[in-house]
């Protein structure tokens, strides 16, 4: 279990995915004769940080971050290509998650009274660990924060076959695009 | 759930930069108490790659609002002919053409038409229960269908019931290390021969074997013996290999039959399974999705 209590009296903020809301990882291969893609609500993780509210400065720093997708929920919406995918190339019996985990590097207000941060973690795919920066949008809602983040992965760097097989075209170079809640935990 | 990859390699990474930096860490990584849950995503039990063979169905669906298009060939000419007739390519040919929909997850609509007596064919599957015990994987399907044939016989009006035949099969698959692949198809055949005198009918014990040697490429046999005394014909059996895309299948093979549509193929043969009597044929499918 991934439990990790909350050890000392510093005032954090921890935020959790909110699994009843409308979160939307989708990845786009967008190869020349033929491209698709396939979208997935199996998001989930956290973010902590010290202190209360989402500022600019240094205690984001002492932020950590984890978020991860269950591979076997994404529809492509071809079911025999849903399982050349996780059979042929995602493996997922093996490596049912992607993850990406870290901290928090930067955050910068923006005119809209939206934020920009960029993370810097270590992005996890079929068996693979690589570190990566990523840039996300986050916007105060309700309960809590809309996350929003484009980036490419590029399959051969985490040992993704690209498939060889006549009329399955796909672009090495894969799209992702999220939109997720999160929710106040405490 | 710790022996999950994704969760060990968090907590492992999350542990040793605790133990690098010691108590400091404490105070500038917080920690949280999120847990994944225990919901999984479903993706239900998938044996063989098609939904058929090469006549016989196997108890694979469709995703919901898939269609599967599908334009099938078989030549007359033996492929003992030779050169003169390439091998039978030269035809003629039966064919057959159909438009199948997933209007669920575990049902299937398919309306052909087959050039053999004009024969149309509707016919519906149903993925009806999985066990998936891990050692010995069983999936279920019961299919059905009726077939009329709209050429001309002796004259007969085309709605005449002798032109309608219907069938239903109970076809039960299972799989060995992901490789190779069983099924058995017993069916029954309603008006098993439209042309004789009275209404009969034939029990058939369908029964197949596929071998997925590479992602591309599998082999597959099929045989459907009858086991009922109104037989008339040879029994079918066929031979062949298929080749899988993202949402094709390109199936060739040899078979004493020429018959295409469930009423048609589940009838006999009139050849037999033997070296010069065997014909090629071919089945594409094309999963679509609009």
């Amino acid at each position: 279990m991934a439990v990790f209590l909350f050890p000392g009296p510093v005032s954090a903020a921890e935020y959790h995915v909110d699994r009843d809301k409308d979160n939307l990882v989708r990845f786009i291969s967008d190869a020349p004769l033929e491209d698709f893609e396939g979208v997935t609500d199996r998001i989930d993780g956290f973010v902590v940080w010290k202190g209360d509210a989402l500022n600019e400065g240094d205690s984001l720093l002492e932020s950590e971050f984890y978020f991860e997708v269950e591979l076997n929920g994404l529809d492509t919406g071809i079911g025999l290509r849903n399982r050349h995918m996780r059979e042929n190339y995602l493996e997922t019996e093996k490596y049912p998650f992607t993850y990406y985990s870290g901290r928090i590097q930067r955050v910068e207000k923006t005119a809209d009274g939206n934020f920009v941060a960029a993370a810097q973690g270590k992005f996890y795919i079929h068996g693979i660990e690589k570190e990566m920066t990523i840039e996300c949008t986050v916007s105060p809602t309700e309960s809590g924060f809309m996350v929003e983040s484009n980036f490419e992965v590029r399959l051969t760097e985490f040992e993704i076959d690209i498939p060889k097989l006549m009329f399955l075209k796909i672009d090495e170079n894969i799209k992702l695009a999220l939109s997720f809640y999160l929710k106040r935990f405490k | 759930m710790i022996r999950e990859d994704g969760i060990l390699k968090k907590s492992g990474l999350f542990f040793s930069i605790l133990i690098i930096t010691g108590t400091t860490i404490l105070a500038q990584s917080p920690g949280s108490s999120w847990q994944r849950s225990d919901d999984r995503a479903e993706i239900g039990l998938h044996l063989f790659h098609s939904p058929h063979v090469i006549n016989l169905p196997t108890a694979e669906t469709l995703q919901k609002g898939n269609f599967e298009f599908e334009i099938s060939h078989r030549f007359i000419p033996p492929f003992d002919d030779g050169f003169e007739s390439l091998y039978g390519l030269d035809g003629p040919v039966n064919m057959r053409i159909g438009l199948g929909y997933a209007a669920t997850d575990r049902m299937v609509v398919t309306l052909a038409r087959s050039n053999v007596l004009d024969n149309v064919d509707l016919n519906l599957k149903y993925r009806a229960f999985e066990l998936d015990n891990g050692s010995l994987p069983v999936l279920v399907a019961f299919f059905g269908g009726i077939s009329w044939t709209t050429e001309d016989v002796f004259g007969r009006s085309r709605g005449n019931s002798r032109n309608f035949q219907y069938y239903v099969m109970a076809v039960a698959n299972t799989m060995f290390e992901d490789r190779v692949a069983l099924g058995v198809a017993p069916a029954y055949l309603y008006n098993s021969n439209i042309f004789s005198q009275d209404y009969e009918d034939i029990f058939i014990l369908g029964s197949y074997v596929q071998v997925y040697v590479s992602e591309l490429l599998s082999f597959m046999m099929e045989w459907s013996p009858a086991i009922s005394n109104n037989d008339p014909n040879y029994n079918s059996a066929s031979v062949g290999f298929e080749l899988e895309t993202g949402g094709h299948f390109f199936k060739i093979f040899a078979s004493n039959s020429t018959m295409l549509n469930p009423s048609q193929y589940l009838s006999g043969s009139a050849y037999e399974f033997k070296s010069d009597e065997l014909r090629l044929g071919f089945m594409i499918t094309r999963i679509l999705k609009f």
